[in-house]
C-alpha cells in the first residue's frame, strides 16, 4: 500500500518535481516556505492535479502515468484529505457531512449510520450529529473534518496544515489526537505544515520543500542537526551559514571565517546552535578557536532567554539569559566578543 | 467646493436627496390615494381580470422554468473559465437587460415571425405558427428575464469556494454528484435571487410581448397589457391591476430582502 511519487508538474510559472517514498503506517510532513509547492505535492497525490511526466503509485496500483495514459480520477483514489480549514458543507448537518463519502461510495442507510456514529466517536464527538457546522468552534471542525476524512476507510491520509485554523488553546489538544488517530492510521499518511512543531511531533520524517523541489528529507534529528537550508534553520531556529572549507576554515560568502572541526572540504553549510556562542565584555582568554568582536544589532525575547542578533562578516544569534543581558549591558549598537568552539560548529557538503 | 460652508452643502445635498426621495414615493402615493377601494370586489371578480391574472401567471412561471433550464447550463458554462467566446456568448445573453422592449419585440418577430428566421420554417414543417399564441408571451417573458438568472447564477457559480468540490472529489463524489450535493446548495442564494428578478422581470413584461405576440384577450393579454388597455377605457381597472402588480413586486423585494441589505 506504500505510495511512491516520483514525478513533476508545472505549477504557474514553478515548476514541481517530487521524489517521496511514504510506507504504510509512516508519516513525513512537507516544510517548506510559501509556494515552495507543498499543497501541490498533495493535490498531486490526491487527484486534484494531474502529474505532467513521472508517476504516482500507491500500493501496486498506478495512480497517475502521464506516459501510460493512466490518470485515476480523485474520487476513485480513496484519499482521505484534511484541509486546512475543515471546510464543511454550511448547508448540511454534522452526520450529513461525515456520511458524505459513505454515501458516495454507495453504502446503504445503516451502513451510513454506523459508519458516521464510529467515526463521531472515534474523534470524541459523539453526540455531534445533528448540528450545524456554523455551531462549532474551529477544533471542533477540524475533528469534524477528520471524521469524514476517515469514515469511508480510505487507503491513505492526506493533511493539509490541519492545525493552522484552529487556536493556539485547542491546538495543543488537537494535536496529540491528530497524532494519535495518525498512529492508528494503517496506511501512508503526508502531512502539509509550516510549525515546526507539528513536524517534529507528528512525522516519523521531514521532506523539505524549496522552489517546487524536495531538498532535504530525513528524521527530525538529522534535519535539525544538519539542515541544508536556510528555511530549516530558521525553522529550527539554528544559524545557518553557507560558504567553503578549506583545511578546516569555513569562509562564509562575506568572507568571514571560523575555524572549524571537520573534515569537509570544499562548498558545505555550517550551523551554530545559538546557545553554543560565549558573549563577552573583553577578549575572552581560554582555548575557544574562534574569538572576534561584532556589534549588537538587536535583542529580541526568545522563549528561554533572550536572543542577541550579531552584525559581521559572521552574522549569527546568540541566545543568552535575561541576566546575562543585563549583567553585559547588552544593547542595539553596543560591540561584544564572541567566542566559539570549533567543534560546535555543525558542517556538511553541500 | 471647499469654500461652501459645510453646513450649506449638507443642505443643498439633504434637499435634493428629498426630491429623489419624492420622485419614487408619490406615483405609489398616487396609486394608493386613486384606488377605487369600494369597487375592488366587483372589480377582482370580472372574467377579463382572472383572465389577464392567469396568463400572467402562466406565462412568468413558464418563462422562469425556461430560464432555469436554459439558463442554469449556459451559467455553468460561462462561470467554467474565461474565452473570447464566453464574453460575446455573455454580451448576447446579457442584452435584454439593455435592449428597448419594442426592439426585443420586433427582433422576435423577425425570428419567429410567419416570414421570420425560424417562424417560416417552423410553420412549414411543422404547421406551428408563435406569433399571438400563449407560447409567444412565454418566449417574449422568457428572452426579457431570464438574463437576470444567468447573470446571477453566473456570478454565484464564480464565487463559491471551489475547494469544497475538492474535498467531495477526494470522498468519492463523481462530477454529477458534486453538482448536485456541493456546487448547486452553494450556490443556491444566487439562484434564487437570480430566478425571483427573472421572475418579476417577466411578469411585467409588456412592450415585447404586445409587439410579439399580440394584444388577444383570453390568449396573450397579460396583467401589463390588461392593465394598458384598461387606462384607455376603465381608468379604475387599470388602477386595480396596476395595485396587485405593485404588491406583487414589494413582496419580490420582501423576498430579496437579504440580497439588498448592505452587509455590515
Amino acid at each position: 500500500m506504500s505510495l511512491s511519487l516520483h514525478g513533476g508538474t508545472q505549477r504557474g510559472s514553478l515548476a514541481c518535481r517530487f521524489d517521496i517514498d511514504v510506507a504504510d503506517g509512516e508519516t513525513v510532513a512537507l516544510v517548506g516556505p510559501n509556494g515552495a509547492g507543498k499543497s501541490t505535492c498533495l493535490r498531486v497525490v490526491a487527484g486534484l492535479l494531474p502529474l505532467a511526466e513521472g508517476r504516482l503509485a500507491c500500493g501496486g496500483d498506478v495512480l497517475d502515468e502521464p506516459q501510460a495514459g493512466t490518470f485515476v480520477p480523485s474520487e476513485q483514489r480513496g484519499v482521505g484529505w484534511l484541509p486546512q480549514d475543515a471546510l464543511l458543507l454550511p448547508h448540511a448537518s454534522v452526520f450529513d457531512n461525515v456520511a458524505y463519502g459513505l454515501r458516495a461510495r454507495g453504502a446503504t442507510a445503516p451502513a451510513v449510520r454506523a459508519g458516521v456514529a464510529a467515526a463521531l466517536q472515534q474523534v470524541g464527538l459523539p453526540d455531534f450529529g445533528p448540528r450545524r457546522p456554523s455551531e462549532l468552534s474551529g477544533g471542533e471542525a477540524q475533528r469534524v473534518a477528520l471524521a469524514r476524512a476517515l469514515a469511508p476507510k480510505p487507503r491513505l491520509l492526506l493533511l493539509d496544515e490541519p492545525l493552522s485554523a484552529v487556536d493556539a488553546s485547542a491546538r495543543l489538544l488537537l494535536r496529540q489526537e491528530l497524532q494519535r488517530h495518525l498512529t492508528g492510521f494503517a496506511g501512508p499518511r503526508l502531512l502539509v505544515t509550516h510549525d515546526v512543531l507539528d513536524a517534529f511531533v507528528l512525522a516519523d520524517r521531514i521532506a523539505v520543500l524549496e522552489g517546487g523541489r524536495i531538498v532535504q528529507v530525513g528524521t527530525a534529528a538529522e534535519i535539525g542537526v544538519r539542515p541544508r537550508s536556510q528555511f530549516v534553520a530558521d525553522l529550527v531556529g539554528l544559524n545557518f551559514l553557507r560558504g567553503e572549507v578549506r583545511d578546516s576554515v569555513f569562509t562564509t560568502q562575506d568572507g568571514g571565517r571560523l575555524v572549524v572541526a571537520s573534515t569537509v572540504e570544499g562548498p558545505a553549510v555550517a550551523t551554530v546552535h545559538p546557545r553554543a556562542i560565549a558573549l563577552f565584555h573583553e577578549r575572552p582568554a581560554g582555548s575557544p578557536r574562534n574569538v572576534w568582536q561584532a556589534t549588537v544589532e538587536a535583542i529580541e525575547p526568545a522563549l528561554t532567554g533572550r536572543r542577541v542578533r550579531l552584525a559581521g562578516a559572521v552574522p549569527l544569534v546568540a541566545e543568552v539569559t535575561a541576566a546575562a543581558v543585563r549583567e553585559l549591558g547588552l544593547a542595539a549598537g553596543r560591540s561584544i566578543w564572541i567566542a566559539l568552539k570549533a567543534t560546535e560548529v555543525q558542517v556538511a557538503a553541500l | 467646493m471647499s469654500h461652501v460652508p459645510s453646513r450649506r452643502r449638507g443642505f443643498v445635498l439633504g434637499a435634493l436627496a428629498a426630491l429623489g426621495v419624492l420622485l419614487f414615493c408619490l406615483p405609489l402615493a398616487g396609486l394608493v390615494a386613486r384606488a377605487p377601494w369600494r369597487e375592488l370586489g366587483s372589480q377582482l371578480a370580472s372574467s377579463a381580470v382572472h383572465d389577464a391574472m392567469r396568463l400572467s401567471l402562466v406565462s412568468s412561471v413558464s418563462a422562469l422554468v425556461v430560464a432555469v433550464v436554459l439558463g442554469l447550463p449556459i451559467a455553468v458554462w460561462l462561470a467554467n473559465g474565461r474565452s473570447a467566446l464566453r464574453t460575446a456568448v455573455r454580451i448576447v445573453v446579457m442584452l435584454p437587460i439593455v435592449l428597448p422592449p419594442v426592439v426585443a419585440g420586433i427582433a422576435l418577430l423577425l425570428a419567429f415571425g410567419r416570414s421570420g428566421l425560424l417562424g417560416g420554417w417552423l410553420e412549414q414543417t411543422f404547421g406551428v405558427s408563435l406569433p399571438f399564441t400563449t407560447l409567444a408571451t412565454v418566449v417574449a417573458a422568457a428572452y426579457m428575464g431570464m438574463p437576470f438568472f444567468v447573470l446571477s447564477a453566473e456570478a454565484g457559480l464564480r464565487s463559491f469556494d471551489r475547494r469544497h468540490l475538492d474535498v467531495a472529489a477526494t470522498l468519492g463524489a463523481g462530477p454529477l454528484r458534486r453538482f448536485v450535493t456541493v456546487t448547486l446548495p452553494l450556490v443556491l442564494p444566487s439562484l434564487r435571487i437570480g430566478a425571483l428578478l427573472c421572475w418579476a422581470r417577466a411578469l411585467g413584461e409588456f412592450c415585447a410581448t404586445q409587439v410579439f405576440a399580440g394584444n388577444l384577450a383570453g390568449t396573450t393579454r397579460t396583467m401589463p397589457l390588461a392593465c394598458g388597455i384598461a387606462m384607455e377605457v376603465d381608468p379604475n381597472l387599470a388602477i386595480v391591476l396596476s395595485m396587485i402588480l405593485a404588491m406583487v413586486s414589494v413582496a419580490v423585494l420582501f423576498l430579496l430582502r437579504h440580497g439588498l441589505q448592505v452587509p455590515r
